[in-house]
């Protein structure tokens, strides 16, 4: 691979899944300057890991894979034996009661996912970002029908606690 | 209990952490702007050089002392530029796509270093070998001169190196204000955002 190939594949990967990286640093961290921190050290990752690329993989889940390993690392160096921070409400500007209800939601989501543990939550944020058992399986190495297995423990404890949350029984 | 789709659509949906609203294109096109600068000068200063290198090579190749006093002030005055241009290329080529907090003051950082860059080890060799340079120049031209000349020829040897440094100094910190300062203060405030986020 060179420079310019590198360059190229960097930057779709980049504009492809840039969102998608920051929403799984979300899972992982919660303040603003660690995301952005981590969202760095990730993109530096795959940069430094391009080279190394032979294709067997979807680019995507090969940087998933990257993306994950990242924030492991990154939350162990960071916090070794700290509790997970205090989940703070998303800037959604609500503007209007259903929107309220959404970030009140979305917080609750948040805080649900970071009562995980380390693979659980992982396996929820590849589902929230719709990909499919298959690609969960590859990227966190488990069995498709392992990851169902995990994947329908989880829904049931995350809905279970949002319900807790929104009935103010938390 | 709440539909899973409906938590999907709502985590997919989530507005971004970080500095999304900076303008990093532009300040991508500034930084740019300022490595083409920075390019412009130091094939200037190559030029310079290699000129130096080819006149000194034809004119004092009888004079051994002479000349190795001149190549001795050549190779370092080339490491220091190699190593200045290198430090400038890396300044020019930063990605501020995804900037942190840590990311923006480490360029504020190397960005401030521009405005003195001369407390480096390859420029600590540079004056050394200007100095010593000069002071060989003087003991190679001993033949001719009177034991006052010698005196004055060494003092000026010791003088002129001081000299450049102030004057190098003065130019820098003109460089500076016009090349450098106004991307300190597009980062500084991208910096307050950054932080102001954090907290």
């Amino acid at each position: 691979m060179n420079h310019a190939e590198r360059e190229r594949l960097f930057l779709d990967l980049f504009q492809q899944n840039k969102s998608r990286m920051h929403r799984l640093c979300f899972a992982y961290l919660n303040s603003p300057s660690d995301i952005d921190d981590l969202f760095q050290e990730i993109m530096t990752n795959l940069w430094n890991a391009l080279p190394s690329f032979r294709g067997d993989s979807h680019p995507n889940t090969w940087l998933y894979r990257i993306a994950v390993n990242t924030a492991l690392l990154y939350r162990r160096r960071q916090r070794p034996s700290a509790p997970l921070p205090e989940i703070e409400p998303p800037d959604l500007s609500p503007s209007t009661q259903q929107q309220m209800e959404s970030a009140e939601r979305l917080t609750a989501l948040r805080r649900a996912i970071a009562e995980l543990g380390d693979q659980d939550r992982l396996i929820i944020t590849l589902l929230l970002e719709s990909l499919s058992y298959k690609e969960i399986a590859e990227i966190t190495g488990l069995t498709v029908n392992h990851v169902g297995v995990k994947i329908s423990r989880i829904k049931h404890a995350i809905e279970q606690r949002i319900t807790e949350v929104s009935h103010g029984a938390v | 209990m709440a539909p899973f789709d409906e938590l999907q659509v709502l985590w997919q949906n989530q507005p971004e952490a970080g500095g999304s609203h900076f303008d990093a294109a532009a300040a991508a096109g500034a930084f740019r702007h300022y490595g083409r600068r920075q390019d412009t000068i130091n094939i200037a200063k190559s030029i310079a050089l290699a000129a130096i290198t080819v006149y000194s090579v034809a004119s004092m190749r009888h004079r051994p002392l002479f000349l190795f006093a001149v190549t001795l002030i050549l190779f370092s005055a080339v490491l220091a530029l190699i190593t200045e241009w290198r430090n400038q290329r890396a300044i020019a080529s930063f990605d501020f796509s995804a900037p942190s907090v840590a990311f923006v003051r480490g360029a504020i950082a190397r960005l401030q270093k521009q405005r003195n860059p001369f407390h480096t080890r390859e420029f600590g060799i540079l004056f050394g070998a200007v100095f010593l340079g000069y002071n060989l120049m003087v003991v190679a031209s001993y033949g001719k001169w009177t034991v006052s000349q010698r005196v004055i020829g060494h003092a000026a040897a010791v003088f002129l190196p001081a000299m450049i440094y102030v004057f190098a100094r003065w130019v820098r910190a003109r460089r500076w204000e016009t090349e450098c300062r106004p991307l300190v203060e597009r980062l500084t405030v991208l910096l307050d955002t950054l932080e102001e986020r954090a907290r």
